[in-house]
């Protein structure tokens, strides 16, 4: 039997949750910053409508937003992931099989249901009307058609949301419409390539004669995305999630950073993010990279720190990164230097279980690893940094991000609730 | 000889399914003393029990009751907010945290709280034949006619209160 899926996406997902208690917001162009209030990261159709493009730095859109009424939000991630959660339990609860893809979407099997179109428009009302978020959905019988489907169910007006790809003849004429850049997988670089074989649309590349060009040129994976567009099962339902093959976390401060002790505090920060993802993937690491630079848009003298160091055993405690990169820093820091931007990477990545033994140095203890394990239910519960290592600091001033427009945290804390006079 | 050490020999002398029966006890005790505090369903053996000893606890193995249990019918739907003003008073006081399930469909007489016209106010919904109202409980308010003109949006319907008396 045909395979039947669908992508559920939702609309503009950050611009949607903070318009859930602004209706005031609603047909009105709004935007969302990236952290630090860096550039826009997420758009609703009236923003794209007015030209603001995604990533544009807000220093430079901040007039034009004020003069055509942007509404402008910081990242308030507590409040998204709320929201994202719901929807997604919904989508659990109410259908067969479903995939979670990302914070916004998710892919569902609707193979067996009797009419999955209609099916489709059912949840996509539970959705809107049960959390209040918008969502588009595409139902194909692969997962590269479903995204193509669910672009069109975010452009046309007439499709109420949903559009169905599961005819030829209804596929041909979409992916004929589908200029190749907006394939997903393809990327910016593939599809200039792709044009210079003649392949302009989504259709050109699905009827193109030859595979073994495709390839050649663009992989295994190009050649996936074909077959798919063709009709045929490439991208499997469920397939495991690869683990991260390095966690990086850095940030641009929103002064300056000049001494060495607020250096060593805002990159503990950067590590003690990084060794948390790192645990949730079950890994250890073998490798700690810190770097710090001064700002390159300055005319004032220039400075590039990168360090790293290689752990005879590999760890996931915060506390002994913590210290690796402190020891990096002590060694590499340079006085007089005004830093911008720091980060910290670990890299080398093992599982908890695969790793040999040095007998001469010490690895995790179990007990270390309760502490770790305490710590992350701690502050999965109370909040992020509820408890940390004291090397972070106590006092974020220097580092902090900016985030001045964040909105209230309506779902996840009983301070912030949304009044109803 | 411990305790269990003890039931187990007794067990094994009578039967077969009464060790069964000591073990899943066993297991849903350690759950308790675990401290999950989830609500979570405790399936209970039903089946007439030829030992005295063990059939007299039967009915203390009950989880507790939890209030998100009986008012979060639909977890992913439900949102709290809190109350302003005092029209709804003496029903709803000022920072009342109300109970919103937005999959419940409005009716006449649902207590709802509603952006209207660019404000959010928390008000009874009333439906009759064809004119709309929002009736405010308080009898110093005087009830509001939606017409066409008004711009309403139903946030969800409210579905009970908590409030703390400290």
């Amino acid at each position: 039997m045909n395979k039947v899926i669908a992508l559920i996406d939702c609309n503009s997902f950050y611009c949607s949750c903070e318009r859930l208690f602004r209706p005031d917001l609603r047909n009105k162009p709004v935007i969302v910053l990236s952290n630090n209030d860096g550039c826009a990261i997420a758009r609703t159709k009236e923003a794209k409508e007015l030209g603001i493009k995604m990533g544009a730095p807000y220093f430079k859109i901040k007039n034009f937003c004020e003069q055509n009424n942007v509404a402008v939000f910081s990242t308030n991630f507590s409040l998204y992931t709320n929201i994202s959660e719901r929807v997604m339990q919904t989508l659990i609860r109410n259908s067969p099989e479903v995939e979670l893809y990302s914070i916004d979407e998710a892919f569902l099997n609707l193979t067996g249901v009797a009419d999955p179109e209609l099916f489709s428009r059912e949840l996509r009302s539970k959705v809107l009307r049960n959390i209040g978020i918008p969502t588009g959905v595409g139902v194909a019988p692969t997962k590269v058609l479903c995204k193509v489907a669910n672009h069109f169910a975010k452009r046309s007006d007439k499709a109420g949301g949903v559009v169905s790809l599961m005819s030829e003849k209804l596929q041909t004429i979409a992916l004929s419409r589908l200029p190749i850049e907006d394939v997903w997988g393809v990327g910016r670089q593939n599809s200039i390539k792709m044009k210079s074989l003649g392949i302009k649309t989504a259709l050109d590349l699905r009827d193109y004669k030859n595979e073994h060009l495709v390839r050649r040129m663009f992989s295994v994976i190009g050649l996936k995305i074909k077959h798919e567009l063709m009709g045929i099962n490439c991208f499997e339902f469920n397939e495991p999630i690869k683990n991260k093959k390095e966690i990086m976390c850095s940030r641009t401060f929103s002064g300056v950073i000049n001494e060495k002790k607020a250096l060593k505090e805002a990159i503990s920060n950067y590590i003690s993010n990084a060794a948390l993802k790192l645990r949730q993937q079950n890994s250890l690491c073998h490798k700690v990279t810190v770097f710090f630079r001064t700002n390159p848009f300055n005319n004032s003298e220039q400075s590039y720190v990168y360090g790293e160091e290689k752990l005879v055993n590999p760890t996931c405690n915060t506390l002994k990164l913590i210290k690796v990169a402190e020891s990096l820093i002590d060694l590499k820091y340079q006085e007089g230097y005004e830093y911008k931007k720091a980060g910290a990477k670990l890299s080398g990545f093992t599982g908890q279980d695969e790793f040999q033994v040095n007998f001469l140095d010490d690895t995790d203890t179990e007990e270390e690893m309760n502490l770790m394990r305490c710590m992350d239910k701690i502050n999965y519960l109370e909040g992020d940094q509820t408890l940390k290592s004291l090397s972070c600091g106590t006092d974020d001033k220097a580092w902090r991000m900016n985030r001045r427009f964040k909105s209230p945290r309506y779902t996840t804390s009983w301070n912030e609730l949304y009044t109803f006079d | 000889m411990t305790e269990q050490g003890a039931a187990e020999k007794i067990l094994s002398t009578i039967d077969l399914r009464m060790v069964c029966v000591y073990q899943y006890r066993m297991e849903i005790l350690e759950k308790l003393d675990s401290k999950q505090l989830k609500p979570h369903w405790l399936p209970l053996y039903s089946g007439e029990l030829a030992c005295g000893l063990f059939g007299i606890s039967e009915d203390f193995i009950e989880s507790y009751l939890s209030l998100d249990e009986k008012f979060m019918k639909n977890k992913e739907s439900t949102f709290f907010v809190r109350a302003g003003g005092d029209s709804m008073s003496p029903e709803i006081k000022p920072s009342d945290i109300l109970i919103i399930d937005r999959s419940i469909k409005p009716i006449h007489s649902s207590i709802v709280a509603i952006f209207f016209n660019g404000s959010a106010i928390c008000k009874q919904l009333l439906l009759t034949g064809t004119s709309r109202a929002l009736h405010s409980i308080n009898p110093k308010y005087p009830d509001i006619q939606i017409t066409e003109s008004d711009e309403v949006q139903v946030f969800g319907v409210v579905i009970g209160l908590a409030r703390d008396f400290n």
